[in-house]
């Protein structure tokens, strides 16, 4: 865990995770992003639009009785609807995501390495989406991918825009970054997102769990709840 | 429960505000307008004239104003009920259709901060508790039968879902403009729902809710549906019980047997009497025979009457005690040519049974009257009477038979008649 002071307002910005390259000082919502040896500020985030989520930064949670906490947010948008990826840390270091969407949660976390090719040539067609902002023709839901050698089906593919960020993230994440989303599912729950944002390509897998499973602690009070 | 690494000792950053609902005018008629799934809703109509606001641009913009007149719903936006062991707010609701129109229901949307949103929709009074399944479901979209959750779903139906009135928030782009492709599976009380657009999949499972439970759960008068209106994915109520009528059955079958084999079925007296014109008014005795033990009586009477009828008043006495049982009997036999050819009327014989007597020492005294008092003193005519103790009875154990096959008849019927009531509800459709 690092400490710097925010080159705005001066307060502590704290990086949990060392991964972490990027934050939203609490205090004065600069963004803040770290190189090796100190941050600098690339703007200042948008307020977040409000929502119902039971969780915030700082909420905890088990996943495979191990526990994680919540250290950052994105909320993104599409043309259909908003959710919120919710980056966590481990007890051990690992980073992962919590992915809180239509009442739905999520785990997942990055596949490191090289992607398997068919995910990366699916992701290439979709790269169209994100220059000419519509949906690709070639991919639609329904197509299968195999990942850990489990057959996942993808069910929706998104053109998703970053409505804002809060705490601590993995890249920087300024309102507007755009990447295209496709969700696949499993026959027990198995889950994976392959994202593109223009440069890159990622995968995450993980799986939807129930509220239940997940035993959150330091939620955020809800009135009427 | 340990926690990870302690964040920072200095004071921690001013906390969230708890969420709550939010509430802003109508950019329509400006009455209020409330939003309790904030963030997650991004359509929402006006209480006051239905207009659809789009939620989820800061700029509210209108989608549609004032939808047809406004139909209110037998739940209200914003009930609350205990459903599954959660609690759940409504949020919204929709009235859909199938393509023509034929069939409607109603989608209520459950919201739970905590557990996300569930369906729950009305059908003919019939209720069903759907939540969105997050897996792939392999064959889901395809007639035939479907495996998912375990269990084995048959095909019932596919068609176009079309939405005609939307009411409160939902978390898609709710408009009367919904068209989905929908496929239905059944595996009572359990039903699968495949709803396919250009961009989504989306594979559902309902689970059929009694009526008076959705009453019980929103403190509403809500209607039960009628016993022969059958839901969709509601459970056969009508098993008839094989085994009481099969263990009814058995028992009485072996009764009868038992009551067979006990029965006297002796021959106590045959007489035969030969009747002329001098019997008239005269009454005839037979001899006497012995009864020994309770039992019914059969007389059978014979005659071979030659277009010629017969009567006999008779009494069966006791001669110890001067009882006596009245039996009637009357034969007749006609019979001739005509056009058509032979004809015949009439019988030969008379058998009649009377119920269980005591035991003793009996006597049948007989009074005739016949067509033949009427005739010259030559012609007579031959009656044999047979009296019979303790015959075999049939007839009380085939009406009990019968009367204990019509209860599972009558059970197979209304069984047959409730799935059929379930497949006119749009089964294998199109």
């Amino acid at each position: 865990m690092r400490k710097f002071a925010c080159p705005s307002c001066g307060a502590d910005v704290t990086f949990q995770s060392a991964q972490s390259v990027y934050a939203v000082c609490a205090y004065c919502q600069s963004m803040v992003v770290r190189t090796d040896v100190d941050v600098r500020s690339i703007g200042v985030m948008a307020a977040l639009p409000e929502d119902m989520s039971p969780l915030q930064l700082g909420s905890g949670g088990y996943f495979e009785d191990k526990p994680f906490t919540l250290i950052g947010r994105l909320k993104i948008g599409w043309r259909d609807g908003l959710w919120n990826e919710w980056h966590l840390l481990m007890a051990d270091g690992r980073r992962g995501w919590i992915g809180e969407a239509q009442g739905s949660f999520s785990i997942s976390f990055e596949l490191q390495g090289v992607l398997p090719r068919d995910i990366e040539v699916t992701l290439n067609h979709c790269h169209a989406s994100l220059t000419q902002g519509t949906p690709a023709a070639e991919a639609r839901p329904g197509f299968a991918i195999q990942l850990r050698g489990t057959t996942l089906r993808a069910v929706d593919i998104k053109l998703a825009t970053c409505l804002g960020s809060e705490g601590e993230l993995p890249f920087a994440a300024p309102k507007g970054r755009r990447t295209v989303a496709i969700d696949c599912i499993g026959k027990e729950g198995e889950f994976a997102t392959l994202d593109h944002d223009g440069r890159e390509v990622h995968a995450y897998v993980g799986r939807y769990l129930e509220w239940d499973a997940f035993h959150f602690t330091n939620l955020r009070p809800l009135e009427g709840w | 429960m340990e926690e990870p690494t302690q964040p920072s000792t200095e004071p921690a950053p001013p906390p969230r505000a708890p969420g709550r609902p939010r509430t802003f005018p109508c950019p329509n008629c400006g009455g209020p307008i409330t939003l309790r799934a904030v963030g997650q809703s991004i359509t929402a109509t006006c209480s006051q004239c239905s207009s659809m606001i789009d939620v989820a641009d800061e700029n509210l913009n209108i989608i549609q104003t004032a939808q047809s007149a406004i139909q209110d719903a037998a739940i209200a936006i914003g009930a609350r009920a205990r459903l599954a062991e959660i609690e759940w707010e409504v949020v919204g609701y929709m009235r859909r259709s199938d393509g023509p129109g034929d069939f409607r229901w109603t989608e209520y949307l459950l919201f739970n901060p905590y557990h996300g949103y569930r369906f729950l929709t009305e059908e003919y009074d019939h209720w069903t508790l759907v939540k969105m399944l997050n897996r792939d479901v392999p064959g889901a979209g395809d007639t035939g039968w479907v495996t998912a959750m375990g269990r084995t779903y048959q095909f019932f139906g596919k068609g176009v879902a079309r939405t005609t009135y939307v009411a409160g928030e939902f978390f898609w782009r709710a408009s009367t403009s919904d068209v989905t492709a929908a496929v239905d599976y059944i595996a009572p009380p359990y039903r699968l729902m495949v709803e396919m657009t250009n961009e989504e999949i989306i594979v559902s499972e309902g689970e059929y809710l009694d009526a008076r439970l959705v009453a019980d759960a929103f403190k509403l008068p809500l209607r039960v549906p009628s016993s022969f209106n059958a839901g969709v994915s509601q459970v056969n109520p009508y098993q008839p019980s094989f085994a009481v009528i099969v263990a009814a059955v058995v028992a009485g079958t072996l009764l009868q047997f038992a009551s067979l084999a006990m029965s006297e079925n002796s021959l106590v007296n045959a007489q035969a009497y030969n009747l002329t014109v001098a019997d008239k008014g005269k009454t005839l005795f037979s001899g006497p025979f012995s009864l020994a033990k309770e039992g019914n009586v059969e007389i059978e009477t014979t005659s071979y009457l030659s277009n010629d009828w017969l009567e006999l008043d008779m009494a069966l006495v006791n001669m110890d005690t001067n009882q006596g049982y009245p039996v009637f009997q009357a034969l007749e036999h006609y019979s001739g040519q005509d056009s058509d050819g032979n004809w015949e009327e009439g019988s030969y014989e008379k058998t009649t049974l009377l119920p269980p007597v005591p035991a003793g020492t009996y006597q049948l005294l007989i009074e005739p009257d016949a067509g033949l008092f009427s005739k010259p003193p030559s012609v007579a005519q031959r009656v044999a009477i047979s009296v019979r103790h303790g015959v075999p009875v049939w007839s009380n154990y085939l009406i009990a038979m019968a009367l204990l096959l019509v209860v599972p008849a009558f059970g197979l019927v209304r069984r047959s008649m409730f799935e059929k009531s379930r497949w006119e509800k749009g089964g294998v459709a199109d």
